[in-house]
């Protein structure tokens, strides 16, 4: 899945206050492709995830996935586009308490229209031996891997990822992105990973550099690193 | 500066507080309402009882036991109301003998004879039922309202409720018995006995009076007499005494002694200015109990969601007292305000509530006064509840440090502890078992919904349960008559009945109760008798008694049984070979050809005929129309019929605000979990099910377990005023009631749920990328 986005542009407003987010971005995604958006504070790029995600909406632009405008949807196509081809994985897991890791698996899996076995995707990312157990029971990296497991077991098309690793230590990043990395060779996932730490940013196809809500440069890399072998900042 | 924040924080939640006020206000008006006013009734009760000497005790007599054996009484004369007719010196001196033999019985008692007399007046183009007594000396004294009781015989007293409801005035005049008669007093009888006149459960103040004359004009009436006689024990140890020694005597084989207590009418009052103020108390507690538990919720939450300004305060230096000031002042004045109000408005309708009392009750009119203890109960207790639990949690986030305070609180929750129950739930959708752990995990939520839901529903099936008592205990029974006219025969006189269906009424002792004997003919034109399934039952009648339904419930009798009665001194046995489908009290039918025979009577006896063209009144004792028996039961059924509605939509109104309420608090508390849905690709519509569709399963099964529950219930109740008061009430639940109040809550909940559904479509997909959990 391609994402292209041609002249966008978010600007939040408080008051009479305008504060542009993103200023005329032109961006292209190829599918199957790891992106690691890197960027400061405050550069823009959660607010890029949210466009591309359909999470928000623009202010200007367009943007669309393959054949998809997603800047033209109403509420209600942009819901069923995210339910048959996005996942995401947010800093704090964001999983749901009540449920245990199977449940929380399966409340994704219930709106797909071609889901995996919810044990199945548990097992490849390590937490076979948890299902029963809640959230709370979980370390930070666990807890990880259940909110990765609840967004591939869909099999979207496009995973994004909101600084992932932001909440855990370097083993336990580096597991998760091991996973993460495993997945996007194994299922052709296209995943968009945004974060301020430059170390990760070796695991991109493509590594789109932000500030003050611009994108600087997109680097291309051809040898990039296995999630292991990263050099820890 | 803070305060102004705490207002605005306040405001923010204005319409959640608004209803959540609603039902604070609720609970202080409906105690002070019902307390307020029962304690004028019971206040004016007690003095009214004791000056005027209540009976505390009726010795009813059977009206037709058969007196042809004692020597004064003239031949062919069999019982009372004929020889009061005949000879009235001999009538007198049975009566005597009555109460010689009483009073040599028992010192430790007091006894009066009461006669009276009934008869329609017509009063304004319609006929009024009215009973004619004459001044009491001992007991039951009469209490003069207005004005004063009769001297002459062209003056009468009469009930001023019932002149009131019929614009008639002192001094106006009334043709009683073809003599006009002036107003010149209202009374009051503390005799409970005495407005029994048709119905034994609702004094019909639009239709019915008691009225007093003047001695001589009353002996001169020309209708037949009926009495009682009044009991007033001199100890509650005498009156034991009395009850195991009259059992022993010959007068109790057709005598029955009625409790004053245990008459439907005066135990009714007791039982309400007893129970009222009890009920009040618990429908009030009921509700402040639903009402706190919302407070709790409400509270928790707002103050919750106030943590970072409380971090921000203490990091200043703010003592705790000072943070809590403002909103404790802030919820003081919020629940002093609805409790005020609640306690104003109950204050302002309980004299009116008293006046509905008394159209059933006829007592004095007493003030109602303002007692400190309403005050305690209806305000002070709650108020202090409220601000203690407040309070409490306000010290609880308030123990917390200011850095605490200032992060996002991370909430982390339990496992289900019931293993099987989270296993059983693994055989259901990811969906479902969302829903049930939504549940679970929000007892106090559910707890609340629970008791609100469940109080509204019972209230809306005893409300409808209740709709039809009177028609079925009235209307009904003449509706599925064809008479149109019911004349009353002259005793010992020929009796006009060419050409229309005669019958035999009589009153009889079976099963311990006074019944209603009537003998119909099994080809009579007009009275038809069917069973619950239409099957006409009057080819039964010559086979044994065909009970009514309100008789079956009183005696417990069943079909197959035998019945032994005792009818003016003679036993008459007969199997019980069917049901009517009919409420008319304590009421049986049997052949009349084969009830003559039985009592050694002509076949062709009768005294009563049942018409479908007008009777001439000069044929007849007393003629009654159909038509009039059923403008005052229409009257009763409208009383009822408006009371129930109140309670229904109440209870509508009830049901609907803890929807409201619990829905909102339940999705403002899960917008973490909305907006992650959402944002998995859930939509609105999904995820509305998911959060809310947990209470509306609650719903139905509040619903289905709250169903057998009143219907236990009503076989309770109806139970206790049969063991009590001997009194049948026809409290029945149709299909249709079930269904509409079903009907009723789906409204409820979706009208209920509306504002919680915008809610969740309303709730931001970015919620679920801020850091906190719930």
């Amino acid at each position: 899945m391609a994402i292209i986005l041609a002249k966008v542009t978010k600007i939040y407003r408080s008051g009479e206050v305008e504060t542009y987010a993103l200023r005329d971005v032109d961006l292209t995604l190829e599918n199957g492709t790891f992106n690691v958006v890197l960027g400061p504070s405050g550069s823009g790029k959660s607010t890029l995830l949210n466009m591309m995600s359909g999470l928000d909406t623009l202010t200007s632009g367009t943007l669309t996935i393959d054949d998809a405008q997603i800047s033209a949807m109403n509420h209600k196509e942009l819901t069923r586009f995210r339910r048959h081809n996005l996942g995401f994985v947010f800093q704090q897991y964001n999983l749901l308490q009540t449920l245990t890791v199977r449940e929380n698996v399966q409340i994704g899996a219930q709106i797909a229209t071609d889901p995996l076995e919810p044990e199945e995707i548990l097992k490849r990312v390590g937490l076979e031996n948890h299902l029963h157990k809640y959230p709370f029971q979980l370390s930070g990296g666990e807890q990880q891997r259940v909110s990765i497991a609840r967004a591939l077991v869909k099999q979207p098309k496009i995973l994004f990822c909101d600084e992932p690793t932001g909440a855990l230590d370097e083993a336990t990043a580096k597991d998760v992105l091991a996973i993460l990395q495993a997945l996007n060779e194994t299922m052709q996932t296209t995943i968009l990973l945004i974060t301020h730490n430059p170390s990760i940013a070796e695991l991109g196809d493509h590594i789109i550099r932000m500030n003050s809500g611009e994108i600087v440069d997109v680097l291309t890399q051809k040898n990039k690193r296995r999630a292991a072998d990263i050099h820890w900042t | 500066m803070f305060a102004k924040h705490v207002f605005n924080t306040f405001r923010a939640k204005w319409l959640t507080l608004v209803l959540l006020g609603v039902i604070i206000l609720l609970s202080g008006f409906i105690y002070t309402t019902m307390s307020a006013s029962l304690r004028a009734l019971q206040m004016g009760a007690d003095d009214y009882f004791t000056t005027y000497m209540q009976e505390d005790a009726s010795i009813e007599l059977a009206p037709n036991i058969d007196i042809s054996a004692i020597p004064c009484v003239p031949d062919g004369v069999r019982t009372l109301p004929e020889l009061y007719l005949v000879d009235k010196a001999c009538h007198t001196w049975i009566l005597d003998a009555q109460l010689t033999l009483l009073e040599s019985a028992f010192d430790q008692a007091t006894f009066e004879i009461r006669l009276y007399k009934n008869t329609r007046v017509d009063v304004h183009g319609t006929q009024h039922a009215w009973r004619i007594l004459k001044n009491s000396t001992t007991l039951n004294l009469t209490h003069v309202e207005a004005g004063r009781i009769p001297e002459d015989a062209d003056e009468v007293a009469i009930g001023k409720l019932y002149a009131e409801n019929n614009g008639l005035a002192l001094g106006d005049q009334i043709i009683l018995a073809g003599m006009p008669r002036t107003i010149v007093g209202f009374v009051l009888f503390p005799d409970y006995n005495l407005p029994i006149i048709e119905h034994p459960f609702l004094y019909d103040s639009v239709y019915q009076t008691l009225a007093l004359l003047h001695d001589d004009a009353f002996d001169i009436l020309p209708f037949a007499a009926e009495y009682n006689i009044a009991v007033a024990f001199a100890s509650p140890a005498a009156e034991k005494a009395f009850l195991e020694a009259f059992a022993e005597l010959d007068i109790a084989s057709f005598a029955t002694v009625i409790l004053t207590e245990n008459n439907i009418r005066s135990g009714a009052i007791y039982g309400e200015l007893a129970g009222g103020q009890a009920m009040g108390l618990f429908m009030s507690v009921m509700i402040a109990l639903i009402g706190l538990l919302i407070v709790g919720l409400v509270m928790g939450k707002t103050l919750n969601k106030e943590r970072q300004s409380l971090g921000v305060l203490k990091a200043l230096g703010y003592e705790k007292k000072e943070v809590a000031r403002p909103y404790l002042l802030g919820l003081a004045v919020f629940s002093l305000g609805f409790l005020g109000i609640g306690f104003l408005i109950g204050q302002w309708t309980a004299p009116r509530l008293r006046d509905f009392y008394l159209t059933f009750y006829l007592l004095p009119q007493a003030a109602v006064t303002l007692d400190p203890l309403d005050i305690f109960i209806a305000i002070l207790v709650p108020f202090t509840v409220i601000m203690g639990l407040s309070a409490v949690i306000l010290e609880r986030l308030l123990k917390e440090e200011a850095v605490g305070l200032l992060q996002p609180k991370l909430q982390t929750v339990k496992p289900l502890k019931f293993k099987r129950l989270a296993k059983w739930l693994d055989r259901f959708s990811v969906r479902l078992r969302f829903q049930f752990k939504h549940l679970l995990r929000q007892p106090a939520k559910v707890g609340a919904y629970v008791l609100g839901i469940f109080l509204a529903l019972y209230a809306v099936f005893l409300g409808f349960s209740m709709l039809d008592v009177f028609s079925k205990t009235l209307t009904d029974y003449y509706d599925t008559l064809d008479v149109t006219h019911i004349g009353y025969c002259e005793p010992l006189q020929p009796c006009f009945a060419e050409g229309q269906d005669r019958v035999l009424e009589l009153p009889v002792m079976t099963q311990g109760e006074r019944a209603m004997l009537i003998g119909l003919d099994p080809d009579n034109r007009l009275h038809p008798l069917r069973d619950r399934r239409g099957r006409s039952l009057l080819g039964d009648l010559d086979a044994g008694f065909v009970i009514t339904r309100s008789f079956q419930d009183l005696t417990r009798v069943k079909v197959g049984d035998t019945l032994t009665l005792d009818i003016m001194g003679q036993t008459v046995t007969g199997d019980v070979v069917a049901v009517a489908d009919l409420y008319p009290g304590a009421t049986l039918f049997t052949s009349r050809s084969i009830l003559n025979g039985a009592l050694g009577l002509d076949a062709a006896t009768f005294n009563v005929v049942h018409s479908d063209v007008p009777l001439d009144d000069a044929d007849f004792a007393q003629v009654i129309t159909v038509a009039s028996i059923m403008t005052q039961a229409g009257l009763m059924n409208r009383i009822m019929q408006s009371m129930m509605t109140v309670i229904i939509v109440s209870a509508f109104g009830i049901g609907l605000t803890v929807v409201f309420l619990l829905s909102v608090l339940s999705v403002e508390d899960q917008f973490y979990a909305i907006s992650l849905l959402k944002v998995i690709g859930y939509e609105n519509r999904e995820v509305q099910t998911m959060m809310l569709g947990a209470y509306a399963k609650l719903n139905a099964v509040v619903f289905v377990f709250s169903l057998p529950l009143t219907l236990l219930s009503l076989v309770v109740l109806q139970r206790v005023f049969i063991d009590m008061y001997s009194f049948v009430i026809p409290l029945s639940l149709e299909l249709w009631h079930i269904g509409v109040t079903a009907l009723m809550f789906a409204v409820i909940f979706v009208l209920g749920s509306q504002h919680a559904k915008r809610k969740i479509n309303t709730v931001a997909l970015q919620e679920a990328l801020k850091i906190y959990q719930v």
